[in-house]
This record gives C-alpha cells, structure tokens and sequence, in this order.
C-alpha cells in the first residue's frame, strides 16, 4: 500500500468506527481531495467531510471548538505555510486547553499538516517548521516515516485525548509498505514507539526523521554491501505531549559513538539538533561525535538547476561521514529523476533488522 | 415581566458589588493574575444569558467575569481561580481571564481576542450536529471585532448554517484607542455584517430589558431560520479602565467630559430610572439593590476569608 492510500484507509476506518469524527479542509471532499488522501470517501460519508473557505484560521478554531465539546476533528492543511494562518488556534488555544481550564477539559483536534519537500515548490512551499511544534507541550506530534506509521499515526488518535499533528512530508506519497491493516490495531493504552531502528551496525548512527529516512536507508544498504563499516538508521517517529525527549531514545543515542544527523530540514534550530543538544546534556563526560547532514540555511528554491542537491543523499551522508575519518567510495551518481522526483520507495526489507523503542 | 426586570437589577448590583470588592484587593496588591473588569458593561450579560438556557453555550473573553456570572457560573470556583486558588474553576492555571462552569453551559473564556469567534462556530457546529436546539453565545469585544478571524468566522458560521450568536460588546475602545483611530469614518458594522449574509442588530447597552427581549427575539429566529447572528451591543466602559484595574478619575482618552456623564449612561442606574418610571415602589428597588450589596459582599468575605493570600 502506498503512502496516499494508507492515510485514506485510515480515515475510512475512523469514519466507519466513530462518528463524532469529521474531516475538515479545503477540497477535502473533492473526488481526488486531499491530494488523493480522502478520495472516494465523500461519497461514502457525504455529510462528514466538509468543505470550508479559504479561512486557515477560522477552519481550525472551529474544529478546536468541535473538539471541546466531544466532536474529532481531522483537520488537513495542503501546506505547513497555509497551517500557519491557524497557529493562534492551534498553539494558543487546542495545545494550552487542557492545561490553562485546569485538566478535565480534553480537546483532541488532530492536525494533517504537509510538509517539506516536493518537486517545483519553491520558498513558500517547503518550510521545514517542526521545530515550532517542538516548543508546544500538550501537543503530540507524529511524524509518519512510513505508510504504515501514517496508518498508525491516525488510527491512534482516535483514542488520543491530547491535540496532536502529524506532520506528512509529502516527498513519501509515492513510498510503498506491505502491511495488514488488520494487524494495525490501535487501542486506547498502546504506546506509539518514539522512534524505529533499522539495522544494528555497531560503528555509525544515522539518526532522521520523516523524508530522511529514505536516502538514510539507502546509504545503510549501501555500506552494508561495500564496506567494513556497518552502521544503524535511528528514525524518529513520535514526540509525546508531555514528554519530547524519551528516556530510551537518549540511552539508544548513548550507545554510538559516532553519530550523523541527516535533517531534511536546515539543521540551525530543527528537532534533531534540539535532540542532540538534550542528549549532549544528558551524556556529560562521553566521547561522541557529531556531524550532520541537512541543507544549506536558505529556503528550497524552485528551479531544478538552483535545487541542485539542496537535500540529503547518499553522497552528502557519505561526505558528512568522511569528516569524522570515516571513508566511503563509489557511491552511485543519482539521476535527475531521484533528485527532483518523488521516489516510489518500498519500504519492505529483510536484509535490515527494524525494532522500536518507546 | 417586571420579576425578569428585578432579578436582572440584582444580578447586575450583584456583578458590580463583586467586580468592585475585588478591584480593591487588586490595587492592595493582593492579586496575581490580570483583570478586566466588566463594570458598567455588566447590561450585555446579563441581558443576553438572561434570555439562554444552561442547556444554550456560552464562552467568554479575557473580560468575561460578568459573562460567566450572568449565566450562573459559581462564584466561589471564580473567585479562587482569581486569587490563584486550586479550587478555583480552573484550579489556579488560568486565572482571571479563564472563567468555566460546564455545568451552567459557560464552557470557557479565553483572552485572544477575535480567537473566540471560530472556536464559538465548533461549539455551534456540535450543538447543530447533536441536533440540539439550542445556540453558542460567545461575547467579543469592538477591537476583536477588528481582527480576521471574526470576519472569518461570520462567513463560515453563513455558509455551514451554523446556530451562533456573535455579541460585540462595543465599548468604543480597545485598551485606550478610540474607534476613530481604529476605523474609518464610514466604517459600518451594520453594511459589513449584512454584506456576510448574516443577520445583524444593534442595541444600546444602558437598556438590559432590550438587550433581553432582542437576545429572546434573536434566538427564536436563529433556531427557526439555522443562522448566524450579530448582536452589538453598545456598552460604556466604567470607570476601571482596560485592564489593571487602574481607578481612571480623569480619562484623558475619553470624549465624556466628567465622570457624571460616564454615571448618566450606567446601565444600572437607567435600570432604576426605568423602573421608577414604571411606577415600582422606589424603596422596593433600594432594597433590593441594598440586599443584593450585602449579600454579595458577605458572599466574597466568606470565600476571601477562606483565601492564603500569599
């Protein structure tokens, strides 16, 4: 199943299972609405997924207010740029409600919000901003790196009593996972893991989120086939409304000595450098080092000729790592096509051990 | 109707004698949290959740003691959250400007100004979708009027036919400046609003029994009808100033020249001259403002007393 699909069947299951749910967006009820994520469903559920103006902020605040009174609003934002229109209602208002009205007053608004990169986009289409939501307790964030963590990522808030927001980068629509859905069960106590970890190679650690899984994972498999040193993908997945920095993620980070942050964001202020910083807190006296690999401090230009390769690949993982004396040779040259186009990546494999940690 | 009237001047008394006892323990330094006060506006609130059932929503702003109070809200609970009490209604987190009393159906007030107006369409949309026949009341002020969200709101609350009702509390000044730093000349509330497709009316503040009968009038429309509705209400600040509270003795900002002209437009005291008109007993009305003074000040003492201060 590819990313597009998943988010739609998870919706289709929370439409079937609960009908206080609502999905709410500009187009969402299009045939195709939702760039495909909510296709076909309007016909089936004609009354619950609503069109609305263009009003970013009036849109959201409504669904704050559904959410107060024991509705469960969708609310999907085609773009991080147009989601921060809504940011008083989503920061000040649905992340503080709990909190400011004393505890007993839950407002579970779930935010789609699509992020980052995407082919001709340009510098008001591909803001990075998960380090805002970073700064927001009370409010969960999932960043699915996979079709199945989309899948997952919806499924559990429909038990979720805190505001959460997934951020979707929408470079991975095309990815692809086999999984059963049916094996996909949410359920009110389950844990969502904070983080997955692909392969156990002792002698680096690639630690990403969201898009950088992709070109991290490659270049694991890479290393794997043509070089001595073997390494592990740390993907972040979930930061939790009360907790950001799970104890077992730190520990896990504890555990390498080198370790490479591949950010598809500008590292300066992002959540992997705010992670790292936390882990450096915690890890006084170890010998770590750290290089990252993430984009120049600029907004993503829109021609394919000045995008060049604004983003992380193998390359620039390998040419990061060569600056803590770690050498890689031959990597393949990437075609116009893996740079500029968004990669139907499968996410199936059985040559990488993958675990979670909570 | 005249119960309505006597019960409506003992709930405004009520509000004041409050608004006004806590005042004095602000400026003694006796309180951490901000303050607005509603005093001399006290007419909207209780004109308008006069004329609501518990089972109708209301939600507030950062000035909304009289709003929570004028539709039940429980006094203590709102006096311990202003003086930081964890038994307040929102166990000391939010302070003056969160009040909430789910059970009287005052689901919150929060002090982002135009941010109220759409989450008052999502408590709008879950009565509609309930199929509750019952409204969202959420109360703005002028200069959050001015803010996009409203005028977001008002058209979306006309397309999706949702049951709210919009109460600009217009006092003509957002925090000091006057509406003619604020808006156009020609500006209008009335051609703008109209213009959305929405409903749209204008009262004066001084007349709470308008105020009640419009809100009475209102609601049946907008239950008959599935619309939105604007009721602006136009209120005079008293004499606290927009937050603080500060004692204004001599408002530079305002166009009243003393402050008997600020008196002479009070909705209480238009209240007794109407009643006195309609030939009510004078001293009836003086007890009854006089009880409702000494119970609401042996009401706050008790609570008061029942406070750590520090």
């Amino acid at each position: 199943m590819n990313y597009t699909d998943a988010i739609k069947e998870a919706h289709h299951y929370q439409l079937l299972n609960d009908d206080k749910v609502y999905i709410i967006g500009l187009g969402v009820n299009y045939p195709n609405g939702a760039d495909g994520t909510t296709k076909g469903l309007s016909s089936l559920f004609p009354d619950k997924l609503i069109d609305v103006p263009v009003s970013e902020l009036s849109f959201t605040g409504m669904a704050v207010g559904m959410a107060s009174q024991g509705f469960k609003p969708v609310i999907h934002h085609g773009r991080i740029e147009f989601a921060m229109l809504a940011f008083d209602q989503i920061f000040t208002q649905a992340s503080r409600w709990n909190y400011m009205f004393g505890g007993d007053y839950n407002c579970p608004i779930f935010l789609r919000i699509c992020i980052g990169r995407q082919w001709g986009n340009g510098p008001q289409h591909t803001a990075n901003y998960h380090s805002i939501f970073m700064q927001s307790p009370g409010l969960d964030i999932f960043i699915p790196a996979t079709p199945k963590d989309a899948y997952r990522s919806i499924k559990k808030s429909l038990y979720n009593t805190n505001p959460s927001v997934m951020l979707e980068h929408r470079w991975l629509y095309k990815t692809s996972e086999n999984f059963s859905i049916d094996e996909c069960n949410a359920t009110k106590d389950e844990a969502f893991e904070t983080a997955s970890i692909y392969g156990n190679g002792k002698d680096f650690t690639i630690i990403t989120y969201g898009d950088g899984l992709i070109e991290s994972l490659k270049f694991l498999e890479f290393s794997n086939k043509n070089s001595i040193l073997k390494g592990r993908v740390i993907c972040v997945k979930y930061f939790s409304a009360t907790n950001r920095y799970s104890k077992n993620l730190i520990n896990e980070l504890k555990n390498s000595s080198k370790i490479i942050a591949v950010d598809t964001a500008p590292f300066e202020g992002g959540i992997l450098s705010t992670l790292l910083g936390q882990f450096v807190c915690e890890s006084i006296n170890s010998e770590i080092s750290f290089v990252k690999c993430s984009p120049e401090f600029h907004p993503c230009p829109t021609s394919p000729k000045l995008v060049g390769e604004y983003y992380p690949n193998m390359k620039s993982i390998a040419a990061s790592l060569k600056k803590i004396g770690y050498k890689f040779e031959n990597l393949p040259e990437m075609t116009f096509d893996e740079i500029h186009n968004a990669p139907s990546f499968n996410f199936d494999f059985d040559t990488i051990p993958v675990y979670d940690i909570y | 109707m005249m119960s309505t009237e006597l019960k409506m001047l003992s709930e405004m008394v009520k509000i004041r004698t409050i608004e006004d006892l806590i005042a004095k323990d602000y400026l003694e330094n006796k309180i951490f949290s901000f303050l607005h006060l509603s005093i001399g506006q006290e007419s909207s609130a209780v004109g308008v959740c006069n004329a609501l059932t518990p089972s109708d929503l209301a939600f507030g702003n950062h000035r909304s003691h009289h709003h929570y109070l004028a539709k039940g809200g429980d006094l203590e609970k709102m006096l311990f959250e202003i003086y930081g009490d964890e038994r307040g209604c929102c166990k000391g987190f939010g302070g003056s400007m969160h009040m909430l009393d789910k059970k009287v159906g005052f689901v919150g007030s929060t002090p982002i100004l135009g941010s109220v107006a759409p989450i008052g369409c999502g408590i709008a949309f879950s009565l509609k979708h309930s199929l509750k026949e019952n409204i969202a009341v959420i109360f703005i002020g002028d200069g959050a009027a001015e803010e996009g969200a409203f005028y977001e709101s008002i058209n979306l609350a006309c397309v999706l036919k949702l049951p709210i009702l919009f109460v600009i509390e217009d006092n003509k000044f957002s925090v000091n400046s006057s509406v003619k730093d604020r808006k156009a000349d020609k500006y209008s509330h009335a051609d703008i609003i109209k213009g959305f497709g929405c409903e749209y009316e204008c009262v004066s503040g001084r007349d709470v029994l308008n105020i009640y009968n419009t809100t009475l009038l209102i609601k049946d429309k907008m239950l008959k009808y599935k619309c939105p509705y604007v009721l602006h209400i136009e209120v005079t600040r008293g004499l606290y100033g927009h937050s603080g509270p500060l004692k204004e003795n001599n408002p530079y900002y305002r166009d009243e020249k003393s402050i008997n002209d600020i008196y002479e437009k009070d909705c209480i005291n238009h209240l007794i001259n109407n009643l006195i008109e309609k030939k009510v007993d004078a001293e009836e009305i003086n007890s009854i403002v006089s009880n409702t003074i000494n119970e609401a000040t042996s009401n706050f003492n008790n609570i008061r007393k029942q406070i750590n201060l520090r």
